[in-house]
């Protein structure tokens, strides 16, 4: 289990992290979101221990994860790895399995094999999708507790992400592993992630449940007889509207069931009800945030 | 433990050509600078057999004058490889996997520091002791006490330099800033040993060559190599020497230890996130160009010298403004620049 409480963290005198406070469970995959900036990796980067919080932990299992043998447990992948300019697979997967004893020499091999790369070519040849490709190889390989990707899916074609969520789903199911993923391909992470966490204005906005989030707005389009005074739907917890004439475009924050019924009493000629994606929830929490 | 083992062979395995290329040209410029001792010998036989009863020995004439290679090899590995095995710890997607390996900062930095200062130790030794068999033909039994005794102290003081360079490499935010930083340090020792050479009664010796020098943080060991040759010729204060080798050795005895410990210190404590910009550390150029300020004002009190305080000055200040990309001057800036200005009055005045 994660326990995150970052009281504080800045970085230039700027702070960019304050009062996260969040429970990550085993066996879990969770999709990090948020904006440009909001300050996704550097949440990572405090989780894997490369960044030390200027107030408040991170730990893993009861353990801060500033104690090196915590992060025997953890593996973490930054958005641009580090590589020597002479570096080729071999030599990478080398200084790795100094540092994970258990890396998998075979399900490297055969991931390497999947995502046709060869192991002895120079790093500097290869392009960023497969350089990010090699790196995933790797880290899967780690078979690690806790396995910490930050944009995990830059760079990469339809086929690779999909390999990338299978193995990811085969890693959770086999090892138990818990997984941390930031990324801004939202539609990926739906497919395969429990859990979210929104982080926007230097904090978790929100967190928990991907489904139950996603369940907490419903879209509906409207279509009036005439055109009707946007205030009839002041009663309502509306989270984005867009009037175009006769049609209205509302996104509605609440039990679906109950909306349902106070639209209808607003008399349209017709009603229509959709169920949001993530990409959706993500822009209307976002929306929400900055009105 | 087990963890750091590890890692200490593998980055040993990894650096293991570089340090054949090191030791390699040590060999080559040790071989060239002893076939040209040894053509001399071979070529006035009588000149050596003169200069050998004139003196005693050959020390001062056929071994003496290599040892100032030896100062340049260990010169150049003492800097060169801090600044290669830290360069690492300068990089900031480098830090991002290395500060989530399952080791620790200090670990990990010690196994670097460890690993460079062993490759120079081997290439060091192997170019003296391949030295000391070149000019054996050349060289009588008196020349080995001086050698080797220069050799012993030479580790010590390697061990001191390598430690300064390695914490300001370690402390540094980039090998540029690292590289100006050490450098225009290193002449602060100048006035140290000076000012305790002074306090013993210990004439420096060469002043007017060394002035070329002053600030470089050999000077010590030059003096060493100086007090052994005249050690070994039996001038006339040799007490004074002896003096002098015992207080520089136990000043860099010393600084080698503050400067370990002070780079594992620090170490432990480097913000990652920090890596790449400018230091904004306590050693770094808001302390230092005030320093290389007050350094010129000293050599000015000297009456001479002074060059490298004025090129490290300018270094440092040329950085400063390039890394802060323009002159934005803060309140420490002002008291930087008036302090500066107070050194630079005070100079003309003197």
């Amino acid at each position: 289990m994660i326990n995150i409480n970052i009281n504080s963290h800045s970085l230039g005198g700027r702070v960019i992290l304050e009062d996260i406070s969040m429970t990550v469970p085993d066996g879990k995959i969770l999709g990090l979101v948020g904006t440009n900036g909001s300050g996704k990796s550097t949440l990572l980067r405090l989780m894997s221990g490369v960044y030390v919080p200027d107030s408040g932990s991170v730990q893993y299992d009861g353990k801060n994860v500033t104690i090196p043998a915590v992060r025997e447990n953890i593996f973490f992948l930054p958005d641009d790895p580090y590589y020597a300019g002479q570096s080729t697979g071999t030599g990478i997967f080398d200084i790795y399995k100094t540092f994970y004893p258990n890396l998998d020499r075979e399900l490297y091999r055969e991931l390497l094999s999947r995502f046709k790369l060869d192991e002895k070519a120079h790093q500097r040849n290869f392009s960023k999708g497969m350089r990010r490709q090699f790196y995933i190889a790797l880290a899967l390989s780690a078979r690690p507790k806790y396995l910490l990707l930050d944009e995990a899916f830059d760079g990469l074609d339809a086929f690779t992400k999909k390999t990338v969520i299978d193995e990811l789903n085969r890693a959770v199911e086999e090892n138990g592993s818990t997984v941390v993923i930031s990324s801004h391909a939202l539609s990926e992470l739906e497919t395969f992630c429990d859990l979210y966490a929104l982080i926007e204005g230097q904090t978790i906005k929100s967190h928990g449940s991907l489904e139950e989030h996603a369940a907490k707005y419903s879209r509906y389009t409207l279509a009036f007889t005439e055109a009707p005074n946007p205030a009839i739907f002041s009663h309502l917890n509306v989270r984005d509207i867009d009037v175009r004439g006769k049609f209205v475009t509302l996104t509605l924050e609440g039990d679906p069931e109950k909306l349902y019924e106070s639209l209808l009493a607003l008399n349209p000629a017709v009603i229509d009800r959709e169920k949001l994606s993530f990409e959706d929830v993500f822009i209307t929490d976002v929306k929400g945030g900055r009105s | 433990m087990k963890m750091t083992i590890r890692y200490f062979k593998q980055h040993s395995r990894s650096t293991l050509i570089r340090f054949a290329i090191i030791t390699f040209i040590c060999l080559v410029a040790i071989t060239l600078l002893t076939q040209g001792i040894l053509d001399e010998y071979h070529r006035d036989r009588e000149y050596a057999y003169l200069h050998s009863q004139y003196y005693g020995h050959t020390y001062n004439w056929y071994v003496r004058p290599g040892l100032g290679l030896h100062v340049f090899i260990l010169t150049i590995l003492c800097t060169g490889l801090p600044m290669v095995e830290m360069s690492a710890f300068n990089n900031r997607k480098y830090l991002d996997s290395a500060f989530s390996f399952p080791i620790s900062r200090v670990s990990m930095l010690s196994v670097n520091l460890i690993n460079g200062y062993l490759q120079f130790l081997i290439a060091y030794t192997v170019s003296f002791v391949w030295y000391a068999i070149r000019l054996a033909p050349c060289a009588d039994k008196l020349y080995f006490v001086p050698l080797w005794g220069f050799f012993l102290i030479s580790l010590l003081y390697s061990l001191f330099l390598y430690c300064f360079n390695a914490f300001f490499f370690s402390l540094c935010n980039s090998t540029v800033d690292g590289t100006i930083t050490a450098l225009s340090w290193q002449h602060i020792l100048c006035p140290i040993m000076f000012t305790l050479y002074d306090m013993f009664d210990i004439s420096a010796k060469n002043f007017d060559l060394d002035v070329l020098f002053f600030g470089i943080a050999w000077y010590p060991l030059g003096v060493i190599s100086e007090a052994y040759g005249d050690a070994a010729a039996g001038f006339s204060g040799f007490y004074e020497d002896v003096k002098g080798i015992v207080i520089t050795t136990i000043v860099v005895s010393v600084l080698a230890i503050v400067f370990c410990l002070g780079t594992l210190f620090f170490f432990g404590r480097k913000r990652a996130e920090s890596a790449g910009e400018i230091s904004n550390t306590a050693v770094s150029y808001k302390l230092l160009i005030p320093v290389c300020s007050a350094m010129l004002l000293y050599w000015a009190l000297e009456g001479g010298g002074g060059i490298v305080s004025l090129f490290a000055m300018i270094f440092s200040t040329v950085s400063y403004i390039i890394y802060r990309r323009g002159v934005r001057l803060k309140a420490f800036d002002i008291v930087v620049i008036g302090v500066c200005f107070a050194c630079f009055v005070m100079g003309l005045m003197a």
